[in-house]
């Protein structure tokens, strides 16, 4: 596992490889700015960097405001997912019975695309906050469920068998060995989920919304505001990195401490 | 109280054994299709406290089976085992074992694992930790301490496996091929820290392995089985003196026991030539 971890490139090469994703990401922006005039592309079309960046810094109070409505559905949805997703991983796991009957329905759900839903969604809820949460939620949930069952699947018996050789009982064997050994595929379905849970959200706020940054896009939009949609879109992907991040630096941090 | 004495290179305090009594115990597994095989054959045989005791024999023979069950890991399917004064139904807390793979917790440090079970046992941990750092001292993992398993050599690793089964202090510590995954090399010193440590603390082994000679070198008496459903074929006393240095494996006593051994197995049809 120690091979995979990103900070090791970091290690080898420690001043190029902390800064390799920022010169690789501003000489994308760079040839974006440089481009767009030089092939004589109007701003309604592909606005530059500069433009948007321009446009974020004049109308920061309008996008921050949608921000927070869109970080906050991101985040209760993905709540919303975990306190679903956590007692039925633990169903799948623990009893066989659990997972002859949800385990299949749970495959078959996924395959359903949930954003498709979101429509009917906005018929059953309204327009407030409570579809983009239930999107948002129904399209975290699946990696984190997959997550949690594979990670505590993935132990050895023969660890068990240790456990109980000790006199473990099954609650010290939880929380000693299955749960610290299964961390790694636990976060990983976090991050997954939390990207999706951002998709969801700004998905749910297309189909009906008055708000957040998805609202904002769609109105700029049919306004031929390209440069509005573009900011907007700038931040969602911001947001969406830093949530990320978040969850990579909790990993971190409960990783320390198991 | 064993924690006591901090310095790291001292004695280990000795352990009381426990005496094993298996009484017609046997296995039968049910296979997918519901076929029953029979694994083990009923087994009788008693352990005395402080025994140091090998079990040989071909893959398959159920000498893992056995030790399982005497550990409690595993139900008998007719007979009992009895470990000291109580009948074996689950697995005993004076017991501890060591299995192949060395199974550390790769989160935690080398004193970390070797205390796990302390924790497990909700025994205090200070109370702990002088005896986990004197034998660690003893197989050499001192300098060791705070490193993570995957940054130890697969002899280092085990050691730490031995170290966590004796910070217990079993009166049985069952050892289920604890060296199989090594080198030859390595196979030996282990074999001596092994002999080392429990020179000191004179509790009861019961060691399964294949090699004949680690059986015979580590061993008060060796149990020899026969292939699949495996029945004790021979019981053999090993009175080679204590302590015991590798030197006395080319002693003529060690491989007249040897040859008795492998006798046995050809009898059986294994170790055959041709």
């Amino acid at each position: 596992m120690r091979d995979l971890d990103p900070d090791l490139a970091r290690k080898r090469h420690p001043a190029f490889g902390r800064a390799s994703p920022w010169v690789f990401g501003l000489l994308l922006v760079l040839i974006w700015q440089v481009a767009v005039p030089l092939a004589h592309v109007s701003e309604l079309t592909l606005p530059t960097p500069w433009q948007i960046v321009s446009r974020i810094r004049i109308d920061y109070r309008i996008l921050a405001r949608d921000a927070s409505v869109t970080f906050l559905e991101v985040l209760l949805g993905f709540a919303v997912a975990i306190a679903v997703a956590v007692p039925l991983a633990l169903a799948i796991f623990y009893s066989s019975i659990m997972e002859r009957t949800f385990y299949p329905v749970l495959i078959a759900l996924q395959t359903v695309p949930k954003v498709a839903l979101a429509p009917l969604l906005v018929l059953w809820l309204g327009f407030g906050f409570a579809p983009k949460i239930v999107i948002g939620s129904l399209t975290a949930f699946f990696p984190i469920v997959i997550g949690i069952v594979v990670g505590l699947e993935m132990l050895e018996d023969e660890m068990v068998r240790l456990m109980k050789s000790m006199g473990a009982s099954e609650w010290q064997t939880f929380f000693k060995l299955r749960l610290p050994a299964a961390l790694p595929n636990i976060f990983g379905g976090f991050k997954i989920g939390i990207g999706l849970a951002v998709i969801g959200s700004i998905i749910g706020e297309y189909v009906a919304s008055e708000s957040g940054l998805g609202y904002r896009q769609l109105t700029a939009n049919a306004q031929f505001d390209s440069t509005m949609s573009f900011a907007a879109l700038v931040v969602i992907s911001v947001m969406g990195v830093v949530m990320f991040y978040a969850i990579h630096a909790l990993e971190r941090t409960v990783t320390r401490l198991r | 109280m064993a924690a006591s004495k901090e310095t790291s290179g001292s004695a280990l305090a000795k352990i009381h054994g426990t005496p094993i009594a298996v009484r017609g115990a046997s296995k039968t597994y049910a296979t997918r299709s519901g076929e029953a095989v029979r694994a083990l054959d009923p087994i009788d045989c008693d352990v005395a406290s402080g025994e140091f005791i090998s079990i040989v024999g071909p893959s398959g023979c159920g000498k893992s089976t056995l030790l399982l069950m005497i550990g409690g890991l595993l139900r008998c399917s007719q007979g009992s085992i009895q470990v000291g004064d109580a009948l074996v139904t689950h697995p005993h807390p004076n017991s501890a074992a060591v299995f192949q793979r060395d199974l550390l917790l790769k989160w935690r440090n080398v004193l970390d694992n070797i205390l796990l079970p302390v924790e497990i046992k909700k025994w205090k941990v200070a109370d702990y930790v002088g005896r986990a750092e004197r034998l660690m001292a003893q197989v050499g993992l001192q300098d060791f301490k705070s490193k993570f398993p995957d940054e130890l050599s697969g002899g280092m690793r085990q050691r730490v496996a031995i170290c966590r089964a004796l910070v217990q202090e079993p009166r049985l510590l069952l050892m289920d091929e604890p060296f199989g995954a090594l080198d030859a090399l390595t196979r030996e010193q282990m074999s001596v820290d092994l002999l080392k440590l429990w020179q000191q603390v004179k509790n009861t082994v019961i060691f399964v392995t294949h090699s004949v000679d680690e059986a015979v070198f580590l061993s008060d008496r060796v149990i020899v089985m026969t292939p699949r459903p495996g029945r004790v074929d021979l019981d053999l006393k090993i009175d080679l003196p204590r302590p015991r240095k590798l030197s006395i494996r080319s002693s003529p006593e060690f491989l007249s026991y040897v040859t008795t051994i492998r006798k046995a197995f050809e009898a059986r049809g294994i170790l055959v030539e041709e």
